[in-house]
């Protein structure tokens, strides 16, 4: 690709980002796309930044959607995935894009999908999506990409923790990360008791990011579910969730934003707290 | 609104990122997104880094007496790789007498030690509004 188109697909992506093209959002992903979670901390950036590596020397033309959290109180954010990732940084063939969650929950960003499918039609495969660093229900990931991997680091918990509902119960791969480290395999044996008991059939993958060790087998159980999955049809994309809720959060800022400035919105919030019913207020604000 | 997507990058070989940390942090409460490309960067990486994120300004942070040669370098990979249009701003130790030169060469502006972060995070804004990016 020439310097020019790649200026071209920086540009569609930041549009999409900014809720400015929503075509992608329908767009089938040729590409196999890869979801990379876990708590923060666990080691997701160094093992994206390794498997990126690794495609590299196999011929690949990589790209990698990190998502990193925007304060609650600013609207901003300090994207540093990417820290992780500079090597490949001036790669011709690698294309790493940062973004932050604009208050969505759930782990990923709303126009995460929508930027794999303009990546996946510049020609880049596999597409590596990394949540930000997510707690115990953040699972959409799940939804949006073909192999989800979590991410687990020795020492994160007792068996209850991996009982619990959530991110136990997604996940196409499991990865113990900083295996190095002496309670890594105590992690790993309570992953399979709990794997074992709740009857799904996962694999586990020791990993050590920092030093590469692992990633070959991660690698290899990341093509044995794509091969999997594609030799069966590949689940599609819930679209329409992602653009209804860009849509609903438009609908509320405008609604929201109309109503604050006849002091109505200021009104209503107290007249609730007074305890006057909410169903009244709801009709008078939507009547006025 | 669109938000304002700033690179913040350490160039050179020093490794004093204090002056870029603050900066970050304070583009962040701002309400600006910041992608902090840590220690070491090459003209070429930034380059690269701030067009692949579609970056509205590209910050450069640099106390090892490289500046002048590292602006040049970066101006020129900005031009030859068709995006001059994404304005650079510096920061960090830099002679008075070498910020005109800066200038002269492309680089928008240079904030040294003590400028209060209100004052970046103004230009930043107001240069948005200027020219309608």
């Amino acid at each position: 690709m020439t310097c020019k188109s790649r200026i071209q697909l920086a540009r569609l992506i930041r549009k999409i980002e900014e809720g400015e093209e929503f075509s992608y959002y329908t767009k089938e992903i040729a590409s196999h796309t890869i979801g990379i979670t876990g708590s923060g901390g666990v080691g997701k950036s160094t093992l994206t930044s390794r498997l990126i590596q690794y495609y590299r020397e196999k011929g690949n033309r990589v790209a990698v959607v990190a998502t990193d959290p925007s304060s609650p109180f600013s609207g901003g954010a300090l994207l540093g995935d990417r820290i992780r990732m500079q090597q490949f940084a001036t790669d011709p063939d690698v294309f790493i894009k940062s973004v932050a969650s604009r208050g969505k929950q759930g782990g990923v960003a709303l126009c995460s999908g929508a930027i794999a499918a303009a990546l996946s039609e510049a020609g880049y495969n596999p597409i590596i999506i990394e949540t930000l660093g997510i707690g115990q229900d953040e699972i959409d990931i799940s939804n949006i990409v073909d192999t989800s991997i979590v991410v687990f680091s020795p020492k994160t918990g007792d068996q209850i923790q991996a009982m619990k509902a959530g991110i136990m119960e997604i996940g196409d791969i499991f990865v113990v990360n900083k295996s190095d480290l002496s309670s890594a395999d105590a992690m790993v044996s309570q992953l399979t008791k709990e794997l074992t008991e709740s009857g799904r059939k996962i694999e586990i993958i020791k990993t050590v990011a920092s030093t590469g060790k692992g990633i070959e087998q991660l690698a290899q159980a990341i093509e044995r579910h794509k091969l999997l999955i594609f030799s069966v049809s590949r689940k599609k994309r819930n679209a329409i969730y992602q653009i209804e809720s860009i849509l609903r959060d438009r609908i509320y800022s405008y609604i929201k934003e109309s109503l604050q400035k006849k002091k109505y919105w200021d009104d209503a919030l107290r007249d609730i707290v007074k305890g006057c019913d909410i169903t009244d207020i709801l009709k008078r604000l939507l009547s006025s | 609104m669109r938000k304002l997507k700033v690179i913040v990058a350490k160039a050179g070989l020093d490794g004093h990122d204090r002056g870029a940390k603050v900066i970050s942090r304070a583009l962040r409460d701002a309400g600006f997104e910041v992608i902090y490309t840590g220690l070491r960067q090459s003209p070429e990486q930034i380059v690269s880094t701030a067009i692949d994120e579609g970056a509205d300004f590209i910050g450069v942070s640099i106390l090892s007496g490289a500046h002048m040669i590292v602006a040049k370098k970066i101006i020129e990979n900005l031009a030859e790789r068709g995006a001059e249009d994404i304005p650079v701003f510096m920061g960090g130790i830099i002679p008075e007498s070498d910020i005109a030169k800066l200038k002269k060469i492309g680089i928008k502006a240079v904030f040294g030690p003590g400028t209060p972060t209100s004052e970046t995070i103004n230009y930043l804004r107001n240069y948005y509004k200027k020219n309608d990016m």
